[in-house]
This record gives structure tokens, sequence and C-alpha cells, in this order.
């Protein structure tokens, strides 16, 4: 071994150690110091008045590209569900996943025309920009038609197809034409505020600039300009920051009290435990999503970090999604209804919450999320389900199902038709990852040659194949009911197939290749109603439409997508949760920011 | 050979690293191979028992949040990470071997060209680009994770094969066998081979330690086989489920010191096989 | 230092750029999708977008944008054309920000990080040396490397959530987390140079830890071909007092074993720092990688791989130019 350079025999020599110690312990002492402890909080804003929310979970493109500051370019959703939906953007409308109640914002109202061709508006009077100019029609008209005429924006595609054009009659009030006639328009695109958020931009600065490379972003003059709260001092990959805008129209006009937060910070937590420790250690007050045990321990060690649920093992809230396996019911062996069934008598839905998800959701039947507005459909097509039990596992009528199609056991004890094993893999994109293993083992035990494969991180080639029909089965969330079932049953209308097997159909996630015209009519009835628990028409069509996909095994619903948001008390309290369910508790979503209003300072550490 | 026969007994003999490594490596081994005729693949699977249970007397290193039993998951596991690195090794080797030797002899031009690409891979962060095919790939089996694995290591015993070819090229007993005429391939064989075997015996359990290191660090990332059990494997689920904030230990834990007791294992055998190689070497770490 | 040294060692530095810049090139080809696609694909998936054909107007769009519509051969052409523009591509995710941009936001923390490592290996380095100075050291000595060694035998990323619940969770004296407490403006003043060393510890100690095995191991490699110490002995045998020796032979003489151990593992601790910055959040250019892969954007993932790639090269590059400087010898062995 060689000697070490800093050693004479018996004598430590300092000429060398010297330098290298010094320097190290100049900059520990920095690190140290007093001074550097008491600044843990360098902002010149305290800690007790500044809201920390971190991201909801990872690649957020705010952060990727902090000063990227245009909410339509091609950085997708994450555009303004990070940060922007909640501090500088606002929305027409907001809306009560819990309940379905929707809030005008930015609206006051809105009507929907008889024959669904057009939506009248009114705005808000009073509302202004962050600069003082006043927020009017023309910036809602400007919006929307840049979008409908710029191919390279985000959303352009959808609003290119809705809308023709928008017609204003006053400062606040303003039509939007459609192309085509759509009872939910606006519902989907101005109120839910969920996936899709459509912020206006100000005409007045946003004119004459290229839509698709202008960044908005110059702290100078003010950009990015909108009508929230806040307004953005600082953005850096390590988090962009924003300051209360105490001239906020809603405050001078008293529509909302200005938020008690003067500052709001925007960071990336790392990884899940990292983002765990540093939770618990009240490092953030709207924290990403935990896994159920993970935040037990974090409660447990701190019991200011809370999530939606006041009790476990469900501790998390309902997102109108749903853990769902996907058959091919037009191609391959699954497009026998005898075989979808038995592999429905295969599965313990119990069983896989209680493996893949620690029990920390329920298991579902059909498409429906357990949020408010659809319980009362839940309960009207109870009888249906009890009909078809379609939560039955049981070998024994799975192995009768394959039978009656055709199928025997082979010497391996798979089912085989013909002398040709069934074998098939199961899909699986990465973030399903442990629904996975469970399955596989579930059809497995139950004679199906089942192999699980996991697309990730790249999930690319797994919508390829899904989408173009060649899978056989699938592992999948089924999203769309927040309000009403149409938003998934609508889903195996036969307009989503693949026009032929290897051509990809038209909506990522209506895969099932599912064909009836008796279906297709009562979804197109639907189609032009407005939804309701109480209207007979509605209601008896959604019995139909349930009693066909239960019959039929369309698809196999497994679970309730459900997360564990968290949040902590310390510093700020007063967040939403089931005994108070204000809003839904996502910091994606825009109606979060109905939190931000609501929240008073904590105890402090 | 026979002189080669009797300088590894003697080796044995005196070679305590030599043979506390190889002890270690076979306590792995034989707790794979031994371990699988006392547990079924049931037990390895999910839903074996409860989710998340202590070790008790019907699962002795308890189970992990999918109800797998963390001792059954581990038998079947080692095999399947021993695998990867023994393929990567055994590959790497193979190739940096045959071009050592070529690079060596030859010389000139085929020399000058290997040792380019030799600098050219040792600069290239492995990890990192591994992490990076690994990603772009859409599922890999154990069998072409070696062979990735082994794309960056054959570097090391292709630098050592022909540095000790260079030495041993000049030595008075292959010139002598040149002048009588022995053709290439036959003084390749019969008078450098035996000397380059302690070398290259070094080299593949170097290689394969670093494989096997190589392809843990990747399956705990996710980016592994998912399809079988192995030891990165667990550790990623186990990543995934927060064991560690949630001290479920018997999860963790396990698998880290399988792999340390494999590395040591590793790390001793190379010294020993060092010491063999080059006698002149004074080890005090 | 010979001139067919330097020319030898510029033309491996060039010749590492361009199978660099090659295999950046066709990696992200190995996956069937194109990236325009491949950013659709994740558009639609999260809710948006209906129409289909408008989708594919869109696609097309993009794809002369970015030049995916030509041929392969013509893509490589261009991409190299773009390289000596120092054009790294607009990012697909971030579009339209570039990737050179955030490459250079975030390559300072990295090298920092980076930095706080090779400061506080050397610090420790020192210790260590110091105590050897001692009597009865060795069997200390020979207790503490194993410990190190099996150390490092832990996947990096558990090492280094390891490390952060050990020390920011239950004995909190060290931050979790970032590179500065969050909320933070940043400028030159003590207090926030402190926060960010603090902040800065865990991490290179992560690294550190998790090298230490791998530097051992390389260590070890080195030591098979480094000749004996005979003219140390020869040194003290000729009566030279001992700074002159220090001076003119240890210290030269080990450094070079430290200098090469550290040309050689630095591709290993570059690759160690990308999962470091991983685990703690730190805003470098290994957790702007692990986003690029995240979200399938190839032009960041590329963007970031090249970067790391030739900067490693042209470490080495010094490095070896300084090598011949502190060892003659090393001319002779050349030729």
């Amino acid at each position: 071994m060689a000697r070490s350079p800093f050693m004479t025999p018996r004598r430590v020599n300092w000429r060398a150690l010297g330098p290298s110690l010094g320097a190290s312990v100049m900059l520990l002492a920095a690190a140290f110091s007093p001074a550097a402890l008491a600044a843990g909080a360098p902002a010149d804003v305290a800690r007790k008045d500044t809201l920390i929310i971190s991201e909801f979970g990872p690649g957020n493109t705010e952060l990727q590209d902090p000063q990227n500051m245009n909410p339509y370019s091609l950085g997708g959703l994450g555009r303004v569900r990070g940060i922007l939906n909640k501090t500088i953007y606002e929305f027409l409308y907001l809306y009560n996943h819990n309940t379905g109640e929707q809030i005008p914002w930015l609206a006051q109202s809105y009507t929907v025309a008889p024959d669904a061709q057009s939506v009248d508006v009114t705005l808000r009077p009073g509302i202004e920009w962050s600069d003082g100019q006043p927020f009017t029609s023309d910036d809602v008209k400007f919006t929307l038609e840049l979008l409908r005429d710029s191919p390279t924006l985000v959303f352009a595609a959808d609003i290119k197809e809705w809308v023709k054009d928008v017609q204003v009659t006053d400062a606040q009030n303003f039509r939007i034409n459609l192309n085509k006639p759509n009872v939910r328009f606006f519902y989907f695109y101005f109120v839910e505020n969920s996936e899709i958020h459509l912020p206006i931009l100000p005409r007045h600065i946003w004119q004459g600039q290229d839509p698709a490379t202008f960044t908005n972003f110059d702290l100078a003059t003010g950009s990015p300009v909108g009508t929230g709260p806040y307004v953005l001092v600082d953005a850096s990959g390590q988090g962009q920051l924003f300051d209360r805008n105490d001239k906020w129209w809603a405050a001078k006009t008293g529509f909302q009290a200005l938020p008690k937060p003067l500052r709001v910070v925007f960071v990336s937590p790392g990884a899940a435990d990292t983002a765990a420790a540093r939770t618990i250690n009240n490092e953030f007050d709207a924290a990403a999503i935990m896994q159920p045990g993970v935040f037990e321990t974090a409660h447990a060690r701190n019991p200011n970090v809370v999530s939606w649920n006041t009790s476990g093992p469900s501790w998390g809230a309902p997102d109108a999604c749903l853990y769902t396996l996907g058959l091919n019911t037009k191609w391959g062996p699954m497009a026998d209804v005898r075989v979808r069934r038995a592999v429905q008598h295969s599965i313990n839905r119990q069983k896989l919450v209680d493996l893949a998800y620690e029990g920390a959701t329920v298991s579902q039947v059909i498409p429906f999320s357990t949020y408010g507005g659809l319980v009362a459909y839940q309960t009207q097509v109870q009888g249906l389900i009890d009909q078809y039990k379609p939560d039955d596992p049981d070998s024994t009528k799975a192995a009768s199902d394959m039978q009656e199609a055709g199928y025997t056991k082979d010497s391996a004890g798979f089912w085989s038709k013909n002398g040709t094993r069934l074998t098939t893999d199961l899909l699986t994109p990465g973030w399903l990852k442990p629904i996975g293993p469970v399955l596989e083992k579930q059809l497995r035990d139950n004679g199906f040659d089942v192999t699980f494969k996991l697309f990730d991180p790249d999930t690319n080639p797994y919508f390829d194949i899904v989408r173009a029909g060649k899978g056989d089965l699938w592992v999948i969330v089924h999203c769309g009911s927040s309000n009403e079932p149409y938003g998934t049953l609508q889903h195996f209308h036969s307009k989503y197939n693949s026009p032929a097997q290897g051509q990809q159909n038209n909506y990522v996630w209506a895969n099932s290749q599912y064909s009836n015209p008796e279906y297709d009519g009562i979804i197109n009835q639907m189609d032009g109603i407005l939804p309701s628990p109480t209207d007979a028409t509605y209601v008896d069509l959604t019995s139909k439409a349930v009693n066909i996909f239960l019959r039929d095994v369309a698809e196999i619903t497994l679970a309730e997508e459900r997360h564990v948001v968290t949040f902590n008390n310390t510093y700020w309290t007063g967040w939403m949760n089931v005994s108070n369910p204000y809003a839904a508790p996502y910091s994606l979503w825009a109606p979060f920011i109905l939190s931000m209003l609501k929240i008073e300072p904590g105890a402090g550490q | 050979m026979p002189s080669v026969v009797r300088r590894l007994g003697r080796a044995l003999a005196t070679n305590k690293m030599l043979v506390a490594g190889i002890t270690l490596l076979l306590i792995v081994v034989l707790f794979g191979v031994v371990g699988s005729l006392f547990v079924t693949h049931e037990q390895a699977d999910v839903g074996a028992g409860r989710p998340a249970r202590p070790p008790g007397f019907d699962h002795l290193l308890g189970t992990d949040q999918q109800g797998r039993d963390v001792l059954a998951n581990l038998i079947f596991g080692t095999p399947a990470t021993l695998k990867i690195g023994v393929i990567a090794g055994l590959i790497g080797v193979s190739v940096g071997t045959l071009l050592g030797l070529f690079a060596g002899y030859v010389g000139g031009i085929g020399d000058a060209v290997i040792r380019l690409f030799i600098d050219v891979f040792l600069t290239i962060p492995s990890l990192m680009v591994l992490i990076v095919i690994a990603s772009m790939l859409s599922g890999v089996s154990v069998e072409i994770m070696g062979v990735i694995i082994a794309l960056w290591a054959w570097m090391w015993p292709a630098r050592t094969v022909r540095s000790q070819v260079l030495t041993v090229r000049e030595r008075a007993y292959v010139q002598v066998a040149k002048l009588n005429g022995m053709n290439s391939l036959k003084i390749v064989v019969r008078e450098l081979a035996p000397n380059l075997i302690p070398f290259v015996a070094a080299s593949l359990v170097g290689t394969i330690a670093a494989a096997i290191l190589a392809s843990i660090g990747l399956s705990a990332l996710g980016l592994g086989p998912q399809n079988e059990a192995s030891l990165g494997l667990t550790i990623y689920w186990a990543i995934f489920y927060g064991a560690l904030i949630r001290q479920l230990w018997w999860w963790f834990v396990p698998p880290i010191v399988v792999t340390i007791i494999l590395f040591i294992g590793l790390f001793m055998t190379t010294a020993g096989l060092d010491r063999i190689a080059n006698p002149r070497l004074r080890t005090s770490v | 230092m010979s001139l067919a040294y330097v020319v030898r060692r510029l033309g491996v530095f060039v010749l590492v750029i361009v199978v660099a810049v090659s295999i950046n090139f066709f990696i992200p080809r190995l996956r069937s999708t194109n990236p325009i696609e491949a950013r659709m694909n994740e558009y639609a998936a999260q809710g948006g977008g209906n129409a289909a054909a408008s989708m594919k107007a869109l696609i097309v769009v993009y794809n002369q944008k970015f030049g995916f519509d030509k041929p392969l051969w013509e893509q490589y052409v261009n991409y190299w054309r773009d390289l000596a523009r120092f054009d790294l591509g607009t990012s697909v995710a971030f579009f339209p920000g570039l990737v050179r941009d955030e490459i250079l936001r975030a390559a300072p923390w990295t090298i920092g990080l980076l930095a706080v490592s090779t400061l506080m290996a050397f610090f420790i380095g020192s210790v260590l040396g110091a105590l050897l100075a001692w009597p009865n050291t060795s069997r200390l000595f020979s207790i503490f490397v194993p410990v190190l060694m099996t150390l490092s035998a832990i996947p990096y990323y558990l090492l280094g959530l390891l490390l952060i619940y050990l020390l920011a969770l239950v004995w909190p004296i060290l931050p979790t987390a970032g590179a500065y407490t969050s909320g933070a403006r940043l400028a030159l003043t003590w207090p926030i140079v402190g926060d960010i060393v603090r902040h800065a510890i865990l991490p290179a100690g992560s690294i550190i830890l998790a090298g230490i095995g791998f530097w051992g191991l390389g260590m070890r490699a080195m030591m098979v071909t480094i000749m004996g110490e005979d003219y140390m002995i020869l040194a003290q045998a000729k009566g030279l007092r001992s700074p002159t020796i220090f001076w003119r032979y240890s210290l030269r003489n080990a450094l070079l074993p430290q200098i090469t151990g550290l040309a050689l593992s630095l591709a290993s601790i570059m690759s160690g720092a990308l999962l470091v910055e991983i685990v703690f959040a730190y805003p470098g250019i290994g957790y702007l990688l692990y986003r690029g892969i995240s979200g399938n954007d190839y032009f960041v993932i590329q963007g970031v791989t090249l970067f790391i790639i030739v900067s490693v090269a042209f470490a080495l590059l010094l490095l070896d130019f300084i090598y011949p400087l502190l060892d003659p010898r090393i001319q002779f062995r050349r030729s």
C-alpha cells in the first residue's frame, strides 16, 4: 500500500495536511455557524407566513423548465397543474368533486342553449389582471380563438374540434359557438378543472406574440400576468416562489378575502422516502402522495401529518379513476364472453386490494367512483349487480365457463383449445406496477398461462399495443366518472374502436374494442341529455347500459384508485378532508385554491 | 501445466485470503442451491402469507407487503442475481481476454486500435449509460441484462491481459520457441496461456463482482427483470413500499446482508488470486 | 512530455467524443416510438385531446420541426451539425426551452456537489493518514476498512435513503434534501453559502461512502502494476533529510496513485452522483437526466449524457497531462 502523502515515519506532516484541513474546516464552520443555522430560512419572509407545496408526484414540467410560463406549450397538462393553476391563473368555474357542486368563480353563470350548440357566459364584474388591466370577454375570445387557430398548442385540437368562434356581447357577456352540439362542453372544459385546464390569457400581453415559442416570463415587467392572488417572483430548478398580490381583484371587490400565506413556494420533494422524511420534518405543508403504510408511520411520528380520511386503512381520497383489467372483446381469446367471465371468476378483488394496495382502497365492479355525484346512480343499479354477481371469485365457476367455451386443461394445468394453450401477456404500465404480480398469480392459479409484462419507465409501447387492439389483457385505469355514469360508460361506444386490428384507435383510454349497436344507441341518447339522478330517462338509460356492461363483461373493474394525499398542520391548518370536504384534496387540480384561501396559521414548531 | 497446478495447490494452502473468499462465496451459492430444496416457489409468490408480517415461525424472515415469504424470495433471488453476474463476467472476460491477447501479441495497428477502444469505454460512465440503455428497453430478461452489463465489463480484463502478454512476450523461452520455428498460435497456447491463467481468473472474479453490483443497482432502480425474483428487485419493492421508513427491517436487511457477503467474498477471492498472480505483491489491505 | 504522447491523448479524446455522440444518437432510437408521438401519447394519456385527426396533424408539424421525418442517416448528419453549433436541441417536454440552457442551469450544482465531495474525501483521507502516524493504528485500520467496504456494497440508492433516515429523521442534525432551504432567494452571502454547504453534506457523504469500495478495488488493480518502494529505501540509505524525501519522493509518488485512482473512478463517481441527486432531489445534472428519462424526453437524455461523457473525458485529458509532470518515469514507459 502506498504510504499516505501526509505522513513521515512517526510524525504528522502538517505542511501538507494543513491546507486541506484548513479549507475543510472553514467551510464546515460556515455551514454550522450560528448565522447559517439561523439562516435555515434565508428567505425574507418568515416560515410561518410561507406556504410550501411540494410536487404531487414526479415529472412536473413546471419545475423541469421553470422559466417557461406558457401554459399551452408542449409541456402538456403539467404546464399549469403543478402550481400555476392556483397562484397565477384562475378559472371560470371551480368544482367540488366530492359533492358535484359547481362553484362560479371568474364567471357568474352560464347557460347552455337548448340546441346545445352554444353557451352563454356572464363574467363577474371587477376582475383585474395583476398589472391592473381589466379582465373582459375579449380575453376569453382571444384565448379560445388563439387555441383554435394554432395547431401546435396543447388543447388546440380539442378547441378546434368544438369551438366555432366566440361572440362578445359586452365586457362581461359572451357566447361560445360550437361546431356541433355538446351538452357537456362547458362542464368538461371550463368547470371540472381536474385534468383539463384552460387558463385565459391576457390579450394585451399575448397579442402579437408567437404562441408556440413565447415563454411569457419576464419578472421585470410582471410576466406571467394572471388574475390570481399570487405573482411569480423567482423560478429555478429548485422551485418557484410566489408572493401575495395584495391588489388581488377578489379582495378588492369583496368576493374573497386575501389568502393568509404571504408567500407560496413550490418545490420538488425528491424520491418517495425522501419526500416522506421531509414531510415529517415539517418542510412541506401540502405534500406528495404516500404509500399507505408510509403514511401511517409518518402520522405516528408526527401527528400533524394528515390525509383525507381521519382513520385507516383507507386514508386516501378517490380521484374518479378505477383500477381496471382491460380485455380485448373483439380479437384474440378474450373475444369470447365466456372466457371473459372465466377471467372475472378467477379474480379476487379484495385480495388484490390487500396485496397490491395495502388494503387502502375499496373494490368496485362497475366503473363508478365513490364521489357523491355517483352514489345515487350506484344505488339505482345495485339490483343489476346483485343479479350478475361480478365479484364472485370461484375457481369451479371459472372452470365451467372455460369448458363451456371449449377449453380443456392440458398436462401442465393450463387451458388449451384444439391443442394450443392459451398463453398471453398481462400488459402492465409502470405506474400500475403493484397490480401486475398479484393478478398474474390469481390468473395462473386458475389455469391461465399469463405472464405480466411491465412497461417502465417507457409506457409508449404499452399504449401502442393496447390502442391497436393487439393486446389481450392489460391493466389500466378507467377515468371519467366524476359526476355521472356517462363519463365512463361512453367509452364502450363502438366509435372508439380501432378501424382494424393493428391500427390505433382514437382515444387512449377506450380500448375494449367493444362493439354493440344496441349499446351505441343508448350512449347516443345519453349524449344529448344533461345528467341527473332524478331524470327518469337518464337513469333508465344508465341501467340499460350497466346491464349490457355486466352481461358482456366489457371490462373488469377492479378497485377504486385512491391516493393518500398528505397535509401538514404544523404551519397551516384548515385543509380539506372527509369531515370538511369543500374540495377534492389534489394539489394538481384547480379547486385546490379554495384550501389556500381557507387555511389559517397553525401552532408552529 | 503441472507447475501451475503445483503453484495453485501451494497457494491455496498459504493464501488465507483466497480460502476465506471462496468459502464466503460457497456459502452464498449453497444458500441458493440447498435452500431451494426446502422452500417451494409458491412461498416466494405474492399472497403466500399475510402482508408485512415480522419474522415468526411460519415465515422465518417474515413477509413483504405483497405477501411473499422473504426467506423463500431470497433463496430464489440469489441464484438469479449470481446468474446475471456470471453471464456478464464470462462474456466480458472472454471478450476482454481475446482482445488483450490479440493486442499484446500482435501489436502494431491492431494493438493501437484496441487500446483506443479500451480507453474510450473506460471514459464513459458505465452506470449512467446502463441506466439510460435499460430504461430504453421495455422489460429486460436475465440474459439480456447480462449482455448489456458485459458491454462495460471487458475493458479491465483486456487491459490486464494485454500488459501481461507484453511482459511475457519478451521472455526468453518465448523467443526460443519462436527461433525454433513454432507457429504463433502454438506459442500463444503453449507458452503464454498458462501464465495468463491466474490473471484471467482474477479478472473473472473481479468482473463478476462488478457485474453483480451493477445488476443489483439497476434492479433496485426497477430497471431489471421483473418476472424473476432477484436481490435487486426485492430491494426495489422494499423501497417502493417505504420499508425503510416503516422499519420493516426483515425485508430490506437480508438482501443487503447477502449482497455484502457476496461482495466481500468476491473481493477477498480477487485479492487472493492477485497474490498468486503477482507474488511480489505485499498487501496490507 | 513528448509530442507523440500529446497527440495520442488528444486522439483518444476526440474518439471518445465521436463514439459517445454516436452511441448517444442511436440509443434513444432503440425505442420504437418516435419521441414526438411519445410526448403526444403522454399528453393524451393525461386527459386531453380527443381528436385523432388533429393529433396526427400535430405530429406531422412537430416531426418537421424536430427533423424526425428525414431518413436516419440524415438525422445523424444533422445531429453533428447542430452539435457543432452547440445546439443540443429543443427539449420536447419543455418546448420551447433549450436543453443547453437547462444543462447550464443544472451543471453548477453537480460540480459544486462533486467539489464538496472531493474536499470531504481529502479531509477524511488526511485524517486517516494522520492516524497512521500513530503507533498501533494498524489494527484500527484493519477494522475500519472492511466496514467501509461493506458500506459500499450497498446499492447507492439505498445508502442515500439510509443516511437520510439516520441523519435527517432519527437524529435531525442535517437537512433532508434539496440544495438549499425551500423558499430561499439565492445570493452570495455567508448564511446562504453555509446553508448550501449544509445541504450538500449528506449527498456528498453518500457519494464518498458509496465510492470508497470501488476506489478500493481500483487501487488494488493499480497496486498490481505499481513498482515497489525500493526507491524510498534507496533515498533513506543515501541519507537524504526527511523533508526532502517527503517532498521529492514520497509525496509525488504517493500522489500518483491517488490521482490515478481518482482518474479511474471518475466515471463511477459521476454515475454515483447521478443516483445521489435523485435521492436527495439535488437539482443537478443527474436529477435532470432522471426527469428526462421519466418524461421520455430524448433531447434531454441525449444532451445530458453527452455533457457528462465529454466532461469526464475532458477531466481525464487534463489529468493525463498533469500526470507526466509529476512522474518523469512516464516518459520512459511510453517509449
